[in-house]
């Protein structure tokens, strides 16, 4: 049995590694698109344009104008004669945020009064405009804050630390998720056409008509899939120390145990789909279903907490969540193994479903 | 009167067209999984951009601990409770509160300290100290921001409130386009972007390099059928699936979900025509050029879709990008789709955009038809 097993295993990676082409598209993509996407990649707000009304041109003006050149999310500052200046501007997307200064700016404030100052934000990109609205309005208060003679009053502020990742470097947290989710896509490529492609092409038939027995053929079928997603993880993940200092807070052992169980999951799953498929183009559609819903409630572009309820019971069902909870628990915080195993167990439970129900509808292709 | 009638010629070229589309659309018919990508995948990804997908009023997890016995803290706690912004969980254990920090329990915390309220009295500023989990970087701007202005709202109506002074300098913020900033408004529209891209790119992909693993590419060749049909055949019946799936897409935004549209439906399935050419005209390359429906998925997925989802400004502000990818995505239909269509939706027809997006997608489009057409092999030998 074991023989057989090891033949099929071979025969496996054969198919996979043998063709150049199809080597290249395993290897090159996942790197390439590491390297692009942590380098371009980013949800802070930066080189913001902005277009200027200064209607009051005064010292007091001038200086918080200059406050947002010297600052550091804003790049060009646009200087606009009249309010269809700014419209236009804005229209056209020249520019992402305005602000208009009264002429009675300088006056009031040599006086002691308030003023008041309008910001207007582009809606359009509306978390951007959200976060550009934000940081206008904070250098502004700094401005105000430092030009205020009057005596001092009561006001809160925060004293805020940042665990795991002092600066906040957006890089960090992307790289964390991009390993896992790069990890996904390659693991699921892999065996999404395994079996439909065999299907497709008529040798799945030779397969069953074979001595192998259907668990025979899961374990043929899972085994050099499995291997090749953990090396181009660990190759990953190297890559991402190397490059972009990426810190490793835990243990290795446990990183490793973690993309075992993940990837299984995936191959579990990517198999499953591929036997209930019976062409390729199934197949790669049907892993697409899976595959991007899965990416998006991830809790990678959107945090799960914030999610509706019934959402937030489906990401049970999504190994993504768990494995990148691992994922940055390990390398960012140095998560506690018991932990770890908490967030396993649903992991593992799915690999063994998965894997039950692909076996199965090998055998029942068998009947 | 004389019926001018059309040469064989003309005729049979008509003829042949209308059979290979025909065939092309059985195709369609016959297999579930076009359909699926035409209408379920749209369908799955609106319903998760609705409600999975959440980009302005992140509600955060926190933990407090109090440190400070004054009673007026308790009304603070109260409006942590109420707020839309945080879901907050009171600790009375610091070290439990940390150690939930790290296994992800809670996104930050936050904690009193004992000379808070004493101070607030002697009209000074106090202090609230906040601790976030860097390792959801995002998820930490906002733990960050929330409970100051959260406890400031607080303060202007606490007992403190006579001890508050108004800033010197006020910001009035307006929001143009999007005054309530729902991120659904933007987000809806521009996820059109990414299932059109789907059907553009990863759909056409297969359909050339099927024919050739199946060999029933070799088997059209052998027949009188000229390039020019075998590439219409491709393009027209992919394009009306397409086109469908963005009228249900759109219906789906703007009826079903009432996201508003201030533009012109017009311009809107017009560029998102144009949109969708240039896209079925990389898959078709890609398909034509590698005749293998594995490479050419994969190839789609990594050209298509990820830049798609990662770098047309979607998700990821393409202003924040190193210039050099600023200057790349330039060259990405979906960048001009996504910034076309949010603007068509939210600020209605702005001709600037409207005519740089359009001459874009219609150029790459008409270049990438020429490079199938030439690819497209009329003989084996190829």
């Amino acid at each position: 049995m074991f023989r057989r097993v090891l033949a099929l295993i071979k025969k496996e990676f054969l198919a996979i590694w043998k063709d150049p082409r199809s080597r290249a598209i395993i290897i090159a993509p996942p790197l390439i698109q590491l390297l692009l996407f942590a380098n371009a990649l980013t949800m802070e707000i930066k080189n913001i344009d902005m277009v200027v009304l200064d209607r009051s041109n005064t010292v007091e003006s001038r200086e918080l104008i200059s406050r947002f050149e010297n600052s550091r999310w804003f790049r060009n500052i646009i200087y606009a004669n009249n309010e269809i200046d700014i419209r236009t501007h804005i229209n056209e997307q020249n520019v992402q945020i305005g602000l208009e200064i009264n002429n009675d700016f300088a006056g009031q404030i040599k006086q002691n009064k308030p003023v008041s100052v309008q910001v207007i934000v582009d809606g359009r990109q509306t978390n951007s405009a959200a976060i550009a609205g934000g940081y206008a309005s904070q250098i502004i208060s700094q401005y105000s804050n430092e030009i205020d003679k009057r005596p001092q009053g009561a006001s809160i502020r925060a004293e805020v630390r940042n665990w795991f990742n002092p600066n906040l470097e957006y890089q960090w947290f992307l790289l964390g998720t991009l390993v896992s989710l790069l990890a996904v896509i390659t693991a699921l490529m892999l065996t999404a056409l395994s079996i439909a492609r065999e299907r497709e092409m008529g040798t799945f038939d030779q397969l069953i008509v074979s001595p192998l027995s259907s668990g025979e053929i899961l374990i043929g079928k899972t085994i050099p899939p499995l291997i090749i997603a953990v090396i181009m993880t660990s190759i990953m993940t190297v890559l991402a120390m190397l490059f972009f200092n990426m810190p490793f807070a835990g243990s290795v052992f446990w990183f490793f145990v973690t993309i075992i169980i993940a990837l299984l999951s995936i191959v579990g799953i990517g198999l499953f789909i591929s036997s209930l498929c019976k062409t390729q183009q199934q197949a790669i559609l049907g892993v697409f279903v899976f595959q991007s819903p899965a990416i998006l409630l991830s809790g990678f572009i959107s945090p799960i907490e914030d999610m509706p309820l019934l959402v937030q019971k489906i990401t049970y069902l999504n190994p993504i969540r768990f494995f990148m909870t691992i994922t940055k628990g390990i390398l960012f915080k140095g998560m506690l193994p018991q932990d770890i195993i908490m967030n396993l167990i649903p992991m593992i439970i799915m690999a063994c479903v998965a894997l039950t129900a692909a076996g199965w509808m090998f055998k029942r292709k068998l009947d | 009167m004389m019926i001018k009638k059309p040469s064989p010629q003309k005729l049979s070229n008509i003829r042949i067209i209308r059979a290979l589309i025909t065939k092309e659309f059985l195709q369609i018919v016959r297999d579930p999984s076009s359909i699926l990508i035409a209408f379920v995948i749209p369908f799955i990804y609106l319903v998760i951009y609705m409600y999975g997908i959440n980009l302005d009023t992140v509600k955060v997890t926190m933990g407090i601990k109090n440190d400070d016995p004054a009673p007026e803290t308790l009304t603070l706690i109260k409006s942590f409770d109420q707020s839309d912004y945080i879901t907050p969980y009171v600790y009375n254990d610091k070290d439990l509160m940390y150690h939930d920090l790290i296994r992800s329990r809670i996104k930050g915390a936050i904690i009193i300290p004992n000379d808070f309220s004493s101070k607030l009295l002697k009209s000074r500023p106090a202090d609230i100290l906040i601790i976030t989990d860097g390792s959801e970087t995002n998820l930490a701007n906002y733990a960050q921001s929330y409970p100051v202005s959260i406890a400031n709202q607080w303060l202007s109506e606490s007992r403190y409130k006579y001890l508050v002074k108004p800033p010197l300098i006020n910001t009035e913020l307006r929001y143009w386009f999007n005054q309530d900033i729902n991120s659904h408004y933007f987000i809806m529209p521009g996820s059109l972007a990414i299932t059109m891209t789907l059907i553009g790119i990863l759909l056409t992909a297969l359909v050339v390099a099927r024919e050739w693993e199946r060999g029933t590419m070799e088997a059209l060749l052998s027949t009188r059928v000229k390039r020019i049909h075998i590439v219409l055949s491709k393009y027209i019946p992919y394009f009306i699936l397409g086109m469908m799936s963005m009228v249900f897409s759109v219906f789906m935004c703007i009826v079903v979900y009432n996201i508003p549209f201030q533009g012109n439906l017009l311009i809107l399935f017009t560029v998102g025509g144009l949109f969708l050419l240039s896209c079925m005209g990389i898959g078709l390359t890609i398909s034509t050029l590698l005749r293998d429906q594995f490479l050419a998925s994969q190839v789609a997925l990594a050209v298509g879709f990820l830049p798609a989802l990662m770098l047309s400004g979607l998700i990821f502000p393409i202003n924040s990008m190193p210039e050099g990818f600023q200057i790349f995505t330039r060259f990405l239909p979906p960048r001009y789709f996504v910034s076309f269509i949010q603007s068509e939706f939210m600020a209605g027809t702005i001709w600037k955009i409207v005519l740089e997006s359009s001459l874009f997608l219609a150029i790459l489009g008409w270049l990438l038809f020429v490079i199938v057409y030439k690819k497209t092999a009329v003989r084996l030998e190829d």
